[in-house]
Parts: structure tokens; C-alpha cells; sequence
């Protein structure tokens, strides 16, 4: 048997040391993992899916709450009123690709109505979020 | 006095010192030597790294956002022409998908619409949507057809499906 002698004294701060590693560990996985992104205007529960394509560098972000209220950065219409809205911006911006972020408690009427509205504005690509399902 | 010391050759006496002083104070730490102390303090690292990862855990979204990509036919106002093969899927208002008049889960709807797509050549999914239906609903259909192979899909509200629909279809609602 292996006589490893009698352990050595702890000094103060040693039990310390594990915690600050795995924190460390911690803070650099979120900072790895993690993906910064700007809060929306409305809180909005994506629907679930299963499908996932390839991410578009970038496209402007109009979001359909629970409530079918269409959200502009800070503007707000009913699904109605939103072709002027939508028309105004993007006929003035020029984009080419929008992404919906629709509650999935949303009508979908509303959605399909957003969609052809974007079409007639020359929208030529519609990015609909999902969730990935649990 | 101090000339009566010089001429008897004493020295004269020094004057006292002020221990206490402000000066004598500042005098005696310039001469100290810089002590440092051995052990660094960890209390306020690790405060500091305990507040960037609840920062840094609150800030950021977990990466479970997928996205759906549709190409529009951009500015032409295409109706769906009555010669392709239609293809209609329902959408009702309790949120139930309907494919030829039969209520079919959500987890079985890319097997139905491979059979759909094996009916023709040409298939035009029509996705039809009732007043008071889901946004949930729409979205399995979508990823559904996606998934199934289904290139032309066409998204209508019931009010306007309804001249296009083939008879018998089930447009009435059921």
C-alpha cells in the first residue's frame, strides 16, 4: 500500500478556487454560445417547428403579437391598417427581405394577409420564425 | 547663552524634536519602505465575474429560433390558376387540418401530402385558413408541405379560397 503521508494543511482561500473555475467556465460558455439580440416590441411566443434553414445575413423584423397588432420598430397598427405602414417603410428602405415574428397564438388570417401585402410591396423573400419544438 | 557655550567650547544644545508632527509624519512614511501584502483579496473578482455571467445569462437568447424561408412571387398578383392540379388543405376555426374532408395530426401531414403529391405531376397545395384559426396550425402545414417535397403553395383566407376551390372540396366548412 502507498503511504501518501499525512495531507497537506489547506491554506484560507483554497476551497475557493473550484467555485471561480466553474464560473469562469460558465461565463465562457455564454459568451461563446450566447447570441446578442435586441429586445423586440412586443413579447411574442414563436410557434413550434421543425424545419431550419439557413439564416439570411440580414432582414427587417416586423412582429404579429397575440393580439394580431402588427409592430414596426416602435410603430403599432392593426393588422388592418398595416399595408400603409408596411408600404411607407419599405418602399422607402427598399428591403428585399422581411422576417415575421408571429405569436403562434396569432390568426393566421393576419399572417397570410401580412404576406400578401409584402408581396405586393416587392418583397421578394418572407422569413418566418419558429421555435424549435420541445 | 549659546555664545557663552561657543566660547567655552561646548556644542549647542539641539532644539526638540517634535515626534508628532505633520511633517515628522510625512517624513516617516517617505522613508518606509513600500510594503506589499502577499495575499491578493478573490471576494471582489469573484463578485465582478458572478455579475457578467448572470449579465451575460440574462442578456442572451438561447439558440432555438429556426427560420422558414419563402421566396414570393414578388409584385404579380398571381391567382391560382383553376387548370393545375389543386390540392386543397384546411385549416378550421378549432385549428383541426382537414385533407379531403378527413381531420389529419399534425405529425401525419407530410405522409398525406406525399400522397397528395403523387396524385399529379403538378401539384398546388392550397392552404385554406378559416376565421378564428392558428398561427401553430399554419406553420405545421407550411413545414409539412416543406418537408414533403411540395414547391407551389398557395396560402388563401376561406372568403377568398372559395372561388377558386374545387366543388366538393370541403369549402363550405364541416
Amino acid at each position: 500500500m502507498i503511504d501518501f503521508g499525512p495531507e497537506r494543511p489547506r491554506r484560507e482561500y483554497e476551497w475557493r478556487m473550484p467555485l471561480i473555475s466553474v464560473v469562469f467556465l460558465m461565463l465562457a460558455f455564454f459568451l461563446i454560445t450566447g447570441k446578442m439580440q435586441a429586445a423586440g416590441p412586443v413579447g411574442v411566443d414563436l410557434p413550434e417547428g421543425s424545419l431550419d434553414e439557413t439564416k439570411p445575413a440580414e432582414a427587417v423584423t416586423v412582429y404579429v403579437g397575440a393580439d394580431n397588432f402588427v409592430y414596426l420598430f416602435d410603430q403599432v397598427v392593426e393588422a388592418q391598417f398595416a399595408p400603409y405602414m408596411l408600404r411607407s417603410y419599405f418602399m422607402k428602405e427598399g428591403h428585399r427581405s422581411v422576417q415575421i415574428k408571429a405569436d403562434k397564438n396569432a390568426d393566421a388570417e393576419t399572417l397570410i394577409d401580412l404576406m400578401d401585402q409584402m408581396r405586393e410591396i416587392k418583397i421578394e423573400e418572407i422569413i418566418i420564425l419558429t421555435e424549435h419544438a420541445k | 547663552m549659546a555664545r557663552k557655550n561657543r566660547r567655552r567650547g561646548q556644542k549647542p544644545p539641539r532644539p526638540p524634536r517634535l515626534r508628532n508632527s505633520g511633517a515628522q509624519r510625512v517624513m516617516n512614511i517617505l522613508e518606509e519602505p513600500v510594503r506589499r501584502s502577499r495575499k491578493i483579496s478573490l471576494t471582489p473578482m469573484i463578485d465582478v465575474v458572478f455579475l457578467l455571467l448572470i449579465f451575460f445569462m440574462l442578456i442572451n437568447t438561447v439558440g432555438n429560433t429556426q427560420v422558414l424561408r419563402f421566396a414570393t412571387p414578388a409584385g404579380e398578383r398571381k391567382s391560382v390558376e383553376k387548370d393545375f392540379t389543386l390540392s386543397p388543405v384546411f385549416i378550421r376555426s378549432d385549428n383541426t387540418i382537414q385533407i379531403d374532408g378527413r381531420s389529419v395530426a399534425a405529425d401525419a401531414l407530410a405522409a398525406e401530402m406525399l400522397k397528395l403529391k403523387s396524385r399529379a405531376t403538378e401539384v398546388t397545395l392550397l392552404i385554406v385558413v378559416e376565421p378564428g384559426a392558428k398561427n401553430q396550425a399554419l406553420i405545421h402545414v407550411i413545414e409539412a408541405a416543406r418537408s414533403s417535397g411540395l414547391k407551389n403553395v398557395a396560402m388563401k383566407k376561406l372568403k377568398d379560397a372559395q372561388a377558386i376551390l374545387p366543388s366538393g372540396s370541403g369549402g363550405g366548412g364541416e
